[in-house]
């Protein structure tokens, strides 16, 4: 009886305790049950590749893993570990075995935890993180595991899978080129952030195209629920929601890397004999406003932009403006021109190369007499130029300014374009007509003077400057194109054509930039030698100078206009003389890099005496 | 009439028998069917997880590929390799260029051209020695 009473009274308890985990604390044990086996993961999208017109890779991506490590399950094995992974993840295996030694930390509710969490290294590549599986399951302890007992052979074991990787995989975006066009592409910084609850390192754009386009190129993140079994391994058949990642979109620029490689390698040079503060370059489709190279230096390997100062990353085209000097002066020629107030052929008094205006002193660098307008822009007279200007007057030259493009932004997708400094004729002084023709009492980029420049070139029409061609899918599908865009037409055909005329003159032998010509193409352009502002007192810096030259070619069919522009140069500083040679290289190379036709027929090769071509 | 008690039939007659057979290897069946398909489940599941894996692994591969070709094809790397080799490549000078006119079919100047001012070459199999 009391054997009956016994066990009826344990079913009882056992059936209240049933109860009690089955109803009562229903709720508990479920969530703790699901903690147990549910994971989710994310699945971590592909960002899409920086390709150039011709489809060489600037910038790609390649999964990588961050590799971790649990020291509470190693022992004392650190530094055998360290030495088997150390040379996968590139580190010294001492500096390794320290970071696997066991430490405690206090968490935020002030009890003493253990951390089984130590990060090894990030962006580790698929195959060097497959080596240290392998080298992890060839560990050698020096003992027979097999023949030990359970518990110490599970230790053992347990040492292998002290070091794991996190579930979300990462990148490591990879500049195949190294620092060609790095200021286009820019570079990406990691972002850490949180998908419900799942920490997610993400590439973000910091720099460049990268940052611009950092949307396109990210991509959609994926998902998925899982079940995994008591040793962790998923179980397929109860996997609820797998939600693929959407892989970024490709950018191809209308950069072509051939051109510039020139243009870099031209800069390179230059530098190599001015040693300028800097210097850059920008070559330009004046049809359609494509940008085909834009070069700067100092430069930076986007691979390791940490390496570089913030100066050496900055792109100086759109995030610098100059006082631009006698290339502006194509600005006043040619608004004079298109309203008639002057023609080519009239002649203004250039006073000897001094001339007083408003009580100060206009000079020029040599004592003109009287010159035509076409000598003007030929000698680059300041004192022409002014009388020229004052012919338009000051609203209209203003009006030619700003719809010309300058003291607004240009709208290329890069990050940090300035507008320039373009004052209204209300805030201008009396000396200002005199001065903003020849380039000075205003700013501009050198982006913005290349546009301006191609305007003339292309028949009077300002094209916004295309550096993005067109977005695509892994595929190679097209999902988005740019098409070029003329913002205005400035100038009328006829006055363009003139203008066309008037700056062949610049590179003839009485110009101004003889070094700029080419043999076998018509070269039109203008230089531009302009005294840089001081910046601790007013008026200008003694000795230093911003130097340039924009040019294009073929003159009578232009395929590029090229803008090269120094700051600061040593060993000579007019823009002819410094800018002039570099423009000449990149033009004569990118010219027979992309086949233009020569402005004159060239006897060929057979007609011709043997000689080295080139070497 | 009574029934007569020694030969009174089994409750449990033959038919009943090959029913509760039938039954119980339906029951049977269905069970060994259904442990069958789960078996099936989780192994198609162990699978689907191998070939993820393997296909990991392969785009990482590619990937890799990828970005070999990408840096071999790199215009800096081309450029020094063409001077490391001292291979004395250049671009192609103006006179070296051939420029052919791509006239319209009713174009004058083709409609003036005689047979043979464009010579078309043909390679001619060569003649045995006797």
């Amino acid at each position: 009886m009391l054997l009956v009473s016994l066990i009826t009274a344990g079913y009882v308890g056992l059936g209240v305790r049933l109860v009690d985990i089955q109803v009562l604390q229903h709720d508990k044990h479920a969530a703790h049950a699901l903690d147990n086996t549910r994971r989710k993961v994310i699945h971590a999208s592909r960002r899409g590749d920086i390709l150039d017109t011709r489809g060489t890779v600037l910038a790609t991506s390649r999964i990588a893993k961050t590799v971790c490590a649990d020291p509470s399950l190693m022992g004392n094995h650190q530094s055998l570990v360290a030495r088997a992974i150390a040379p996968f993840l590139r580190r010294d295996a001492a500096d390794l075995a320290k970071r696997m030694q066991r430490r405690v930390y206090t968490d935020a509710a002030g009890r003493q935890r253990e951390d089984k969490h130590v990060v090894l290294a990030r962006k580790v590549l698929l195959e060097d993180w497959q080596g240290i599986t392998n080298a992890l399951a060839r560990l050698d302890f020096g003992v027979d595991v097999k023949s030990l007992p359970r518990k110490e052979r599970l230790g053992y074991y347990n040492v292998r899978r002290a070091v794991f990787c996190e579930r979300v995989d990462s990148q490591l975006r990879v500049y195949p080129s190294g620092s060609l066009a790095a200021h286009v592409t820019g570079f990406v910084g990691v972002r850490d952030l949180e998908d419900s609850g799942v920490p997610v390192a993400g590439l973000e754009g910091k720099h460049g195209i990268e940052r611009m386009l950092d949307s396109e190129l990210e991509g959609v993140r994926g998902w998925s629920e899982i079940e995994t079994d008591r040793r962790r391994r998923e179980v397929v058949a109860f996997r609820e929601y797998d939600v693929k990642p959407r892989d970024g979109l490709n950018v191809v620029l209308t950069l072509d890397a051939n051109v510039q490689y020139i243009a870099e390698k031209a800069l390179e040079t230059l530098c190599a004999k001015h040693t300028p503060a800097s210097a850059c370059a920008v070559v330009v489709d004046p049809r359609t406003g494509a940008i085909l190279g834009l070069a700067n230096r100092p430069t930076f390997d986007p691979n390791q932009p940490g390496d570089s100062t913030a100066a050496n990353r900055r792109n100086r085209v759109i995030t610098d403006s100059f006082e631009p000097g006698s290339t502006f002066k194509i600005v006043a020629v040619s608004g004079a021109l298109n309203e008639h107030a002057v023609r080519l052929t009239d002649r203004f008094h250039c006073e000897n190369g001094r001339y007083y205006f408003a009580g100060k002193v206009l000079r020029d660098h040599h004592a003109y007499g009287p010159m035509s307008v076409r000598e003007i822009i030929t000698k680059s007279s300041n004192i022409g130029t002014a009388k020229v200007a004052m012919k338009l007057g000051a609203h209209r030259l203003h009006n030619y300014i700003s719809e010309l493009g300058f003291g607004q932004r240009s709208g290329v997708p890069l990050p940090g374009e300035v507008r320039g400094i373009l004052h209204p004729v209300s805030r201008w002084s009396k000396l200002s007509i005199s001065r903003i023709p020849m380039g000075h009492e205003i700013a501009a980029t050198p982006l913005q003077l290349t546009m301006a420049m191609s305007a003339m070139a292309n028949g009077g029409n300002l094209m916004r400057p295309l550096l993005v061609d067109r977005l695509e899918d892994r595929d190679g599908n097209v999902v988005m194109q740019y098409k070029p865009t003329v913002v205005r037409k400035v100038i009328g055909d006829e006055t363009a054509q003139q203008m066309v005329k008037t700056l062949m003159t610049v590179v003839s032998e009485e110009g101004t930039a003889r070094q700029a010509r080419l043999e076998n193409y018509a070269v039109a352009g203008k230089t531009g030698t302009a005294q840089k502002p001081s910046k601790t007192r007013r008026g200008y810096e003694a000795g230093k100078y911003f130097s340039s030259f924009i040019g294009f070619l073929p003159a009578e069919a232009p395929r590029l206009c090229i803008g090269v522009f120094v700051d600061e140069p040593n060993d000579g500083y007019y823009g002819g003389v410094v800018a002039g040679p570099a423009f000449k290289v990149i033009a004569e190379k990118s010219a027979n890099y992309l086949g233009l036709e020569p402005s004159e027929p060239v006897e060929s090769l057979s007609e011709r005496k043997p000689r080295v071509v080139s070497r | 009439m009574p029934r007569n008690r020694k030969k009174q039939e089994s409750p449990l007659s033959v038919g009943l028998w090959i029913r509760a057979a039938l039954l119980c290897l339906v029951l049977g069946g269905t069970a060994m069917g259904y442990v069958w398909q789960k078996s099936q489940i989780h192994q198609l599941g162990t699978e689907v997880r191998k070939k993820e894996v393997r296909l990991e692994l392969l785009r990482g591969d590619n990937e890799r590929w990828q970005q070999l070709r990408a840096e071999m094809r790199s215009t800096q790397k081309l450029y020094d390799r063409v001077r490391t080799l001292g291979l004395g490549l250049a671009m192609p000078q103006p006179e070296q260029v051939l420029r052919l006119p791509d006239l319209p079919l009713d174009a004058k100047e083709l409609k003036q051209s005689k047979l043979g001012d464009y010579r078309t070459v043909t390679n001619k199999p060569r003649r045995r020695r006797p």
